[in-house]
């Protein structure tokens, strides 16, 4: 060290030419210092369920979303809708952003007088003005799910433009132009909020520099105070703090050349800094200062200074260094980044207060005046008369100390299993914030504004297929939290309600195939189903924000998406052999009871289906009589085709068709229809003279056909609403699009065809041959943020543990090679232990979660806090070896090393404890459990170590054989007299 | 006084000019109007193709039917799960769509004329590419040795949803060869190309038009073929009752 102390003297120049060079690349280098608030990026890009999310997001362009919510009395008014106009035009003109929906330019399907009418849902050119047609829309809007909860919520207040970027758009730029955008067209009597990944980006963004900017000053206030307070010279004040703020200055420089951004976590790197790294500053002045009282001229006392205190403060830096890189056990780059550029922080500020700092005080004259002042200063203290009052309380509590210690260790670890989890970053901010304000109004008003996402491969357009995702969405529907799932399905569902009044995914490829025609082109398409058509995405609203609560919605997603069947069998009706009908009806009448079933948890009712009332409904699925009155209606609906201007055969002559409806109603009421059986009927009622061709006879046998049998399923399927209306709770009868999602859950009872699991298709196989008309294979995979957050909370205590494990491991190891001793190390670790089972017990039992900032403190607080037990342990070891009995060691130890700890530990702790006024809330939580950890490490360097040394009388320390005899009984007592009065002195 | 004199003058001068200008624009519209709609009737097979922003394609082929200004009927041949699916236009507010799957016909509502037409880049309107001189004013822009450039603008009160066009016509043919459509933000939002025109039977024909949608990079491209004129078609082709025939 001797060596090095001559070396930093004398090749001075050396060092300040290279701490100005390094400082001006640093300082170069700033400029290039990104913020990077992309949350998705601080994740692990290789794990595939960030795979799955980026790929989910990339295919259906959902992961860059924008979300502006207006909130007003009514938005279903002119102001509003024009407001929404504006606003919506404006953003779509932006660069970067890819396409925009909202009410004025969503698309919408209306059935107008048997029209069918693909547009928008209001006309950009004719927003309505008037109070009647106003209320039309509203009541209108609101009655269509495919809006309702999703673009306006429920009580009309509330409505929601969604911006979704391109992926070359810079995604924060575009983000804050859409602000702009809303605040220059918004009137003030809308609340305005702001949801969706890119806004809370550029929300983040700001946070993350607006902390920097509020923190980083207040901290270095503290820190010249403290500075101030320990040395009353200019030098003590400069030196360090220059140390500080150039190694902040380098460590910023590293962080651009390791190609790292500034993110939530290494947002608070200059508060660290300044927290942590002046220690190594002040040290060295500390001693330069003792020294020079000594020394007249300035480079011997500083090279005297530097040698002393050379190892120390290398040791120090390194365990705290140590506890840094502990963090690169993480799998979170967002750890480790900060790990590392931690790490480089505090060897920064290591190597300027040992090359930099020394060079610069041995360039300096000594402050003579200065010298004076500090020796006129009377070393006796407040702080001197406390640690006499320690030390006596220790020699003669030694086992009460170490009696509470066992309570703290107790207290952590009944603390440490009830330490719960945070993942979801959005619970970062406080519930003031811009980002947790929308999130509040999403859930209230849209059931969430996090998605679940599930992703389907298989042939969309077949219509098994899309008959399962009906069903994924009626059973998570049923999953607590779970709201509003939404998919190509659901739009087809649209589309057959506007072509055919009822709310199903037709049965056939071409019936499916006709309704998606008429969705071609239009974006929402794109954002559901993938241009080959083989991929889709089910997404629904997730209205809860905890953690656990996700992760269960997770679970019990997966479970449920592990019983689907990965192969789906489509049968003819028709073509079954006999020997399969019993079975296929009982499998057909199980998938409607199971489809019901999930219709009313839905709607939170679970209403027993007890064998009686199946029984019941099954025979109300069987019945096939319908009334004459009935009956004759749909004849007659059927004969008046024939009036009609769409009919290839056209009958002006009433009797004639009358006579067919005659005839008509008789073969509906055998309840057999079938086109040929119309076709035959048409023949033989209607004169030749009317039939062009066989296809007119064909196509109008067709039409009739489908006509008829629609108003038959049409007929039934109402009885059937009414029978469960009868026999529900009323409530549920009358709730939401009851009749219609009941409508859908039984109309498989009128399809031509059968969609079975493999499994159900391989028993029928064995008991006849089936011809299948097609299999189509099918899987669904859980993706999107829900299983990320999953992930990282199971990561998040891995990192945690393994972290922690490092670091402690290192620093055991430094502690054995420092006092050549295992029990030496096993004691001096002891401190950091109770501080971190201290931490574990305090976020148990207050119930403040782990997250990615709270989770660093465990390594940090060894890093920091065992420097405290090392000063301790070795100045208690020379002053064992020095003075007469353990009480004169002890108390020469407290009043030196002791009252230099617990002002170290109270600069770092206020240092920390500015984190209180960060906006992001993991970061709060950081600094005031960190800044305990300094305290009740400090605390157990103080008083456990000692009880520690003096109980076991440990060897590390030194030999006791001579020593230990003056700790009697008799001494003892004295020492209590003598501590009684001290204590009372310091008191006053 | 004299050079208030001039400035009359000049103003004057300039009116007339601009006028004899509107006019001829307006003349050369009719033409290609004209040229357009020249025949009795046409039928056709088109293929399209719709290419997204990514370069994926989707193939339609179409069987059109066209008799004057604003006859037509639209049958889809492939693919196959739209086959038969069918779209007669007898007019603006008189448009009609048949589902096979369903056997069923549905009135298109009018409102519909500025969305774009099953899936294509082109609207309804777009579409009809006839009826110009009714809904536009148009003027010269600039002329060279072969073309015409002309601005096309709504005429008020019609629903138009673009601020302006920007034709090129081919002094040839007076067929349209390109055609900007300025939307009403001022962006060109989209370009048709009229391609590879042939004189068939007597008619200049593109027989390629490409619509391209620079906004959202989408690009639609229809090859006519088997191109007939003047067969005579019925007018019963063109009513709801043929509309559920199969091809």
């Amino acid at each position: 060290m001797q060596n090095l102390a001559n070396w930093v003297v004398n090749h001075r120049k050396i060092i300040f030419a290279l701490t100005f060079l390094t400082s001006l690349l640093s300082l170069y280098l700033l400029k290039d210092v990104k913020v990077n608030s992309d949350i998705i990026s601080y994740l692990p890009q290789d794990d595939p369920t960030v795979f799955s999310f980026n790929e989910i997001g990339r295919k259906f362009g959902g992961n860059y979303m924008a979300m502006v919510a207006l909130e007003s009395d009514d938005i279903f008014s002119y102001e509003a809708l024009k407001t929404i106009n504006a606003l919506t035009d404006s953003i779509e003109k932006l660069d970067g952003v890819a396409s925009v929906t909202s009410l004025t330019n969503i698309l919408d399907f209306k059935e107008i007088d048997g029209g069918l009418e693909v547009g928008k849902l209001i006309s950009e050119e004719e927003i309505p003005r008037t109070q009647q047609s106003l209320n039309f829309l509203k009541k209108y809007t609101l009655s269509k799910s495919m809006y309702r909860g999703s673009l306006v919520s429920d009580d009309g207040k509330v409505t929601v433009i969604i911006a979704r970027f391109s992926n070359e758009a810079d995604r924060i730029a575009v983000a804050e132009k859409i602000r702009a955008c809303a605040r220059a067209i918004v009137p003030n009597r809308f609340r305005i909020y702001y949801g969706g990944m890119p806004m809370q980006m550029s929300y983040l963004s700001r946070i993350i520099l607006s902390d920097m900017v509020l923190l980083t000053p207040i901290v270095a206030v503290l820190i010249v105070l403290v500075l101030f307070f320990s040395f009353h010279s200019k030098r003590g004040i400069l030196l360090p703090f220059t140390t500080v703020v150039l190694s902040t200055l380098w460590g910023f420089g590293a962080m651009v050349l390791l190609g790292y951004q500034i993110t939530l976590i290494t947002g608070i790197f200059p508060v660290l800094m300044l927290a942590i790294g002046s220690a190594y500053g002040i040290h060295m002045v500390n001693k330069y200062y003792e020294d020079i009282r000594l020394n007249s001229h300035s480079q011997t006392a500083t090279q005297k200074a530097l040698a002393e205190v050379g190892i120390p403060i290398i040791l120090a830096g390194l365990t705290t260094l140590f506890g840094f890189l502990s963090l690169l056990t993480s799998n979170l780059s967002l750890i480790q980044q900060f790990g590392i550029v931690s790490a480089m922080g505090v060897l920064f500020a290591l190597l300027a207060s040992i090359t930099f700092l020394p060079a610069s005080l041995s360039q300096m004259s000594i402050d003579t005046r200065h010298l004076n002042r500090l020796n006129r200063q009377k070393k006796t203290s407040f702080a001197i008369h406390l640690m006499d009052g320690f030390s006596a309380f220790i020699l003669n509590n030694e086992k009460l100390i170490l009696l509470f210690t066992l309570a703290i260790i107790a207290f952590g670890a009944f603390g440490f299993p009830k330490i719960t989890r945070d993942v979801n970053m959005l619970e970062y901010f406080k519930p003031s914030s811009e980002i947790r304000q929308s999130e509040s109004l999403m859930k209230r008003k849209f059931g969430g504004s996090i998605p679940i996402q599930l992703h389907v491969k298989g042939d969309i357009k077949n219509p098994a297929v899309l008959r399962e995702i009906r069903l994924i969405e009626r059973k998570i529907a049923t999953i607590p939290d779970i709201n509003k799932p939404q998919s190509i399905a659901d739009l087809i569902c649209e589309m057959d309600n506007v072509m055919n009044k009822r709310y199903v995914v037709p049965n056939t490829r071409e019936g499916v195939g006709n309704l998606w025609f008429m969705l071609e082109g239009q974006d929402i398409l794109a954002q559901m189903v993938t241009p080959d058509n083989q991929e889709a995405q089910i997404q629904a609203n997730m209205g809860t924000m905890d953690t656990e609560k996700i992760i269960a919605i997770v679970d019990s997603v997966n479970h449920f998406l592990q019983t689907l069947p990965d192969t789906l069998v489509i049968l003819s009706g028709q073509s079954l052999p006999e020997a399969i009908h019993p079975l296929a009806e009982a499998y057909l009448f199980k998938t409607i009871d199971q489809n019901l079933i999930l219709e009313l948890q839905k709607r939170d009712v679970h209403f027993q289906f007890s064998p009686g009332f199946r029984r019941q409904l099954h025979s109300k699925f069987q019945e096939n009589t319908l009334p004459n009155s009935v009956v004759e209606k749909i004849a007659k609906i059927g004969a008046d085709y024939l009036a009609s201007d769409e009919s290839d055969i056209y009958i002006a002559s009433k009797t004639l068709r009358d006579r067919f409806q005659k005839r008509l109603a008789l073969l509906i009421s055998t309840n057999a229809i079938q086109s040929n059986q119309i076709r035959t009927l048409l023949e033989r009622t209607i004169p030749s003279s009317y039939i062009e061709d066989s296809e007119s006879l064909n196509g109008t046998g067709q039409s009739i056909s489908a006509l008829v049998t629609d108003q038959m399923n049409r007929w039934k399927s109402q009885q059937i609403v009414e029978f469960l209306k009868a026999h529900l709770p009323e409530p549920i009868a009358q709730s939401e699009n009851f009749a219609r999602d009941v409508v859908a859950a039984i109309w498989p009872l009128f399809d031509q065809k059968i969609f079975v699991d493999q499994e159900t298709f391989r028993q029928w196989q064995k008991i006849a041959l089936l011809q299948p008309e097609e299999s189509v294979s099918f899987r669904v995979i859980q993706s999107g943020m829900a299983p990320i957050f999953k992930q990282l909370d199971s990561q998040l205590m891995r990192s945690q543990i393994s972290s922690l494990g490092m670091a402690l491991a290192l620093v055991f190891v430094l502690l054995i090679i420092q006092f050549r001793s295992i029990t030496g190390g096993l004691i001096g670790i002891t401190p950091v232990l109770l501080t971190i089972l201290i931490n574990f017990g305090v976020m148990g039992f207050f119930h403040i979660p782990m997250d990615d900032a709270t989770m660093m403190i465990a390594s940090l607080a060894i890093g920091i806090g065992i420097d405290y037990s090392i000063h301790f342990a070795s100045r208690f070891k020379r002053e064992h070896a020095l003075q007469k009995d353990v009480y004169t060691a002890l108390k020469i130890t407290l009043d030196t090393t002791g009252v230099a700890i617990l002002i170290n530990a109270l600069a770092v702790g206020l240092g920390f404890l500015v984190m209180l006024l960060s906006h992001i809330v993991p970061l709060q939580r950081f600094g005031w459990l960190t800044a305990l950890a300094m305290f009740t490490s400090a605390t157990g360097a103080i008083f456990v170590l000692p009880a520690l040394i003096i109980t076991t009388q440990a060897g590390f320390v030194g030999n006791w054989e001579n020593f230990g005899n003056t700790v009697g009984k008799k001494v003892l007592a004295n020492i209590q007299n003598m501590n009684k009065k001290i204590i009372k002195k310091g008191g006053k | 006084m004299r050079r208030l004199a001039e400035l009359f003058t000049a103003i004057i001068f300039l009116g007339i000019l601009g006028n004899a200008f509107a006019q001829n624009g307006m003349e050369i519209l009719k033409k290609v109007e004209n040229t357009l709609t020249a025949p009795k009737d046409r039928v056709a097979i088109m293929k399209m193709d719709i290419i997204d922003k990514n370069g994926n394609v989707k193939h339609r082929q179409i069987k059109l039917y066209q008799q004057g200004k604003n006859k037509r009927l639209i049958r889809f041949l492939s693919p196959a799960d739209v086959k038969g699916v069918s779209f007669l236009a007898l007019g603006d507010n008189d448009m009609w769509l048949y589902m096979p799957a369903f056997h069923k016909i549905r009135r298109i509502a009018s409102h519909v004329k500025n969305e774009n037409f099953m899936g294509t880049d082109f609207t309804y309107d777009d579409m009809a590419q006839s009826n110009y001189t009714e809904k536009y004013s148009a003027k010269i822009l600039k002329q060279t040795d072969s073309v015409f450039v002309l601005e096309l603008t709504p005429k008020p009160g019609k629903n138009i949803a673009y601020k302006r066009l920007i034709m090129t016509v081919d002094k040839k043919t007076f067929l349209p060869t390109k055609i900007e459509f300025i939307n009403k933000n001022g962006k060109t939002q989209k370009i048709l190309t009229n391609g590879s025109i042939e004189k068939i039977e007597g008619y200049w024909t593109p027989k390629e038009m490409t619509m391209e949608n620079l906004l959202n990079r989408h690009k639609t491209v229809m090859i006519l073929s088997e191109v007939r004129h003047n067969v005579g078609l019925k007018s019963s082709i063109f009513t709801k009752r043929y509309l559920k025939r199969s091809e």
